[in-house]
């Protein structure tokens, strides 16, 4: 019984939502309307008010555009704190949704994927091209969902694209690029950020897009999340934090405005790896190796879609070389070693 | 007995003669290599022990005895990394086996690596495990 309460309640969750957000929408006086694309799809956020325009528009602003017309996927978003507008459930824990772990089988099966993110009191609903987000307030928001705000329904819903956000960097020129892959501080941010003001379009440095034929990369957020050591040691290339006094073990966040592509076709697959004291440089790896990098912490950081989704990191790794960037003390010579990947 | 893939919480796939299985449950990933990503190909068909064997004798050089130690030995522990269950043999039809090849390579014993280093975020509950000054991905400190 208690799995079919689950299941009735959760057909009519994102029904639900909405008539919430038109409450909101009606409280905060109107609706703010923003729109950005990825490649060639257009996303329209409608905000109930501002109460979360700029936590979740800061990190998106490079793909803004000025697009008319109905958007491929809409996006109404509300926030309580400053419409009084609560979320329709109260039980938010009993709802069955993701809660960036394993998807249990009752959430595999139903239509509308739910994220609830309990800690950070947020709850976005995907149902086809209709989406609902709600936080309790968007001043509270930690730094890690302003640097990726509506990862988990942009996630699902660009794989119902044919696209996949994965767990990794990205730079490159017209021409082409390399994906950056693997787990949290085994270097992709410094390889990344060390191409500002090079050669090397910077599209970002832990969540990037990739499309297939030909392998591209897209740009999802310009954001970049920086430990203090490194801040330091990359302090030229940065703006100013947008977090300037951050919680002893935040990283810093930064919006990077300069230096930014929004594109380019994928020509390798690099996998940094900090080097204590020695030089930049590149060693080829198998596609295996790649994959391994690549495949565990973005399928199990973005639940949801695990088998089309590793299917298409295979073919990505199978496509395009792959290579172990050793990342020496000299980072300014990672551009150059990019390069020279990029002219084989 | 025939044995399967647990399918409702690992997916895997097949790449330059290596499988990299992730347990989307625990967390953890595998690397099979050798004679392994051949028997892997077949639990993905429910294949039985004796067709595997049978599998193996048509692709590698080898005797079978050696075969056969290699293919119990991974098969229980494949099935205590929850990666593989054995089901009943329900009379479904034979496993399609792979035609025997002109000749054959030599036989590698299948090797499983194991590999636990995304797993802690994974099984963290995100109520009662998180920092609560940290918030998440930081773990309770005690």
């Amino acid at each position: 019984m208690k799995a079919t309460a689950a299941v009735s309640r959760r057909t009519s969750l994102i029904a639900d939502a909405r008539r919430s957000y038109e409450l909101a929408a009606t409280a905060a006086g109107g609706v703010i309307d923003w729109r950005f694309a990825i490649d060639d799809l257009a996303v329209g956020l409608r905000f109930a008010g501002m109460g979360l325009v700029t936590t979740i528009t800061q990190a998106l602003a490079h793909l803004r555009t000025t697009g008319t017309g109905p958007a491929d996927l809409e996006i109404s978003l509300w926030d309580s704190a400053s419409t009084g507008v609560p979320f329709p459930v109260e039980d938010r824990l009993n709802l069955p949704a993701w809660r960036r772990r394993a998807p249990s089988r009752d959430v595999q099966h139903c239509d509308e994927r739910i994220m609830h993110q309990p800690y950070e009191d947020s709850l976005g609903v995907l149902a086809g091209s209709q989406a609902v987000y709600w936080a309790a307030s968007g001043a509270d928001a930690p730094f890690y969902e302003r640097s990726a705000p509506l990862l988990h329904l942009l996630h699902w819903w660009l794989g119902d694209h044919n696209r996949l956000v994965v767990h990794g960097g990205a730079v490159g020129r017209p021409d082409g690029g390399v994906l950056l892959a693997g787990t949290s501080g085994s270097g992709k941010t410094t390889a990344a950020l060390s191409c500002l003001g090079s050669n090397l379009g910077y599209a970002g440095d832990d969540y990037v897009v990739i499309g297939a034929n030909p392998p591209r990369a897209f740009s999802l957020y310009r954001s970049a999340k920086v430990d203090r050591l490194h801040s330091r040691r990359l302090a030229s290339l940065l703006p100013g934090a947008a977090n300037p006094d951050p919680r002893p073990d935040d990283k810093a966040l930064y919006f990077i405005d300069r230096g930014l592509a929004l594109g380019f076709p994928l020509r390798a697959v690099l996998l940094p790896q900090l080097v204590e004291g020695g030089v930049t440089r590149i060693i080829p790896t198998s596609p295996a190796h790649a994959l391994t990098r690549l495949a565990p912490s973005t399928i199990l950081q973005l639940p949801g879609i695990g088998s089309a989704a590793l299917t298409s990191m295979r073919i990505l790794c199978e496509t395009v070389p792959a290579y172990i960037l050793e990342l020496g003390g000299d980072i300014d010579t990672i551009p150059s070693v990019i390069n020279r990947v990029l002219e084989r | 007995m025939r044995f399967k893939v647990e399918s409702d919480h690992v997916v895997s796939e097949a790449i330059d003669g290596e499988v990299v299985a992730i347990d989307l449950a625990s967390g953890y990933y595998f690397s099979l290599t050798g004679a392994g990503v051949e028997v892997w190909r077949l639990v993905e068909q429910s294949a039985t022990h004796d067709e595997i064997v049978e599998g193996l004798m048509r692709r590698y050089q080898g005797n079978r005895a050696d075969m056969t130690d290699a293919v119990h030995q991974l098969l229980d522990q494949l099935q205590r990394a929850r990666l593989v269950i054995s089901v009943e043999d329900d009379g479904a039809p034979a496993t399609v086996l792979p035609a025997a090849v002109a000749e054959c390579i030599p036989f590698v014993p299948p090797q499983l690596e194991t590999y636990t280093d995304m797993s802690e975020i994974i099984r963290m509950d995100p109520i009662h495990d998180v920092d609560p000054e940290l918030g998440w991905p930081h773990p309770r400190s005690s």
